[in-house]
């Protein structure tokens, strides 16, 4: 009986012990993806509108979906053009001399918000992307644009690997599990584990990408939104409290849809704007005389969680 | 904002700007290019959260001074009535292009009433 309990306790603890080495696998670099196609695969979420059809048709019409492409057509894509050509190619230390030189490093300032699972590509993965970036932008490849575009910030990142930011508290995101509001088992043979995420309703899983400012963690800092930094630093000292999940997801009702200023319900809850005019005759001066004057007063009311415009 | 006579003449215009102005490299005082180096604010004029912000356009209206032998006579007005066109447009990429959206538009009457006395 005694034995019998020893080998109980040494398979719980030896289950223990496995469970938290595989956080710390999946915490510690998984090999870099090799190519595009490997790194799609690896956050690829299509299988997840199975299930949650609703919320993934949300998202599909989101930037998120859309996020290394851009809306207009690829705007994002070409900025990454501009980043490589008028920003590495011109920084003299950069080691980018043509868009052949370009490595992952050099486009994590852009990718560590617009394409965060860049971060696990090899330099490979990331040259085979550019090609594609170049080939869009430069041939108008349609076949290259389609691949461009499934490179995104789908469910996976938010519900995976960006899922945990206080890892030393929370732990590591793990393989196979997705991060929501249950716990349990989760009816997916490549995720079949559901466990709550710490941070799903808080602001700062938005604010990982939305910005503090300069990114000083990078050889060469990028800034692009500063939007967390106001949500932070202006929003909340003048008595805010709510959360960007709750203006952007709950309020509208619009859910994963997550819009900004070009969507009619997000400029109507942003902006409120007042208009007033007076007139009066205003004795200037000697010279000028007096000059029929109207004044028109105008008062503008920002309501969001952050300065306007930010991104 | 656009100060119009009620037959469509323009008779001011003028344009308040929102934005951040991020800096260049954090170096210096020439605002950055791209997201590759921005870096910090120079300045920020941008809309604040529940900060509000007061704007005044002011707008003589068109008026002429009649004068005989040099000496100046009467001023009159051209326009007791104009419209003021008040506009805030959102700009995402700095240019009318297509790109930008039109977030609030109001016209509001301006009309000159009560006796003018002293013209000059």
């Amino acid at each position: 009986m005694r034995v019998m309990r020893l080998i109980g306790l040494l398979f719980l603890w030896s289950c223990l012990i496995g469970s938290w080495m595989a956080s710390q696998a999946w915490a510690e670099e998984r090999p870099l993806a090799k190519s595009v196609d490997e790194l799609i695969a690896r956050y690829d979420s299509t299988s997840c509108r199975e299930c949650h059809e609703e919320i993934y048709d949300q998202w599909a019409n989101s930037l998120h979906a859309i996020s290394a492409f851009g809306s207009g057509g690829g705007r994002t894509a070409a900025t990454f053009v501009t980043a490589i050509e008028k920003g590495l190619m011109i920084m003299p230390y950069s080691g980018v001399k043509s868009p052949e030189d370009v490595q992952r490093k050099h486009m994590m300032g852009c990718a560590k918000c617009h394409l965060p699972q860049l971060a696990e590509a090899s330099d490979e993965a990331v040259q085979e992307w550019i090609e594609l970036v170049y080939a869009f932008m430069e041939d108008g490849d349609e076949d290259a644009e389609e691949k461009l575009m499934e490179l995104n910030i789908g469910c996976m990142i938010c519900h995976n690997r960006n899922a945990i930011t206080h890892k030393w508290v929370d732990g590591f995101p793990e393989p196979g599990t997705i991060y929501g509001s249950k716990e349990g088992a989760h009816d997916d043979e490549a995720h079949p584990v559901l466990k709550k995420g710490p941070i799903l309703k808080e602001s700062i899983l938005c604010g990982q990408c939305h910005g503090l400012g300069p990114n000083l963690e990078l050889e060469n800092p990028t800034q692009c939104a500063t939007l967390y930094g106001s949500y932070i630093f202006a929003y909340i000292p003048e008595g805010g409290d709510k959360t960007c999940q709750y203006c952007h997801m709950e309020k509208t009702g619009m859910g994963h849809d997550i819009k900004a200023y070009s969507n009619e319900t997000m400029i109507k809850a942003a902006i409120h704007a007042e208009v007033s005019a007076q007139t009066y005759y205003w004795r200037k001066n000697k010279e000028s005389g007096v000059l029929p004057m109207g004044v028109v007063k105008v008062e503008l009311l920002n309501k969001s969680g952050h300065t306007i415009p930010d991104g | 904002m656009t100060g119009e006579t009620l037959d469509g003449k323009e008779i001011f215009s003028d344009e308040r700007i929102y934005m951040p102005y991020p800096g260049r490299n954090c170096k210096g005082s020439e605002m950055g290019r791209g997201p590759y180096e921005k870096c910090a604010l120079i300045r920020d004029t941008g809309l604040e959260p529940n900060r509000p912000k007061h704007e005044t356009f002011e707008i003589i209206f068109p008026y002429h001074d009649v004068t005989k032998d040099g000496e100046f006579v009467d001023r009159v007005l051209d326009a007791d009535k104009l419209v003021a066109k008040v506009k805030l447009w959102y700009v995402p990429f700095g240019e009318f292009n297509g790109t930008e959206v039109l977030w609030y538009e109001e016209d509001v009457p301006v009309n000159l009433t009560g006796e003018w006395v002293w013209k000059k």
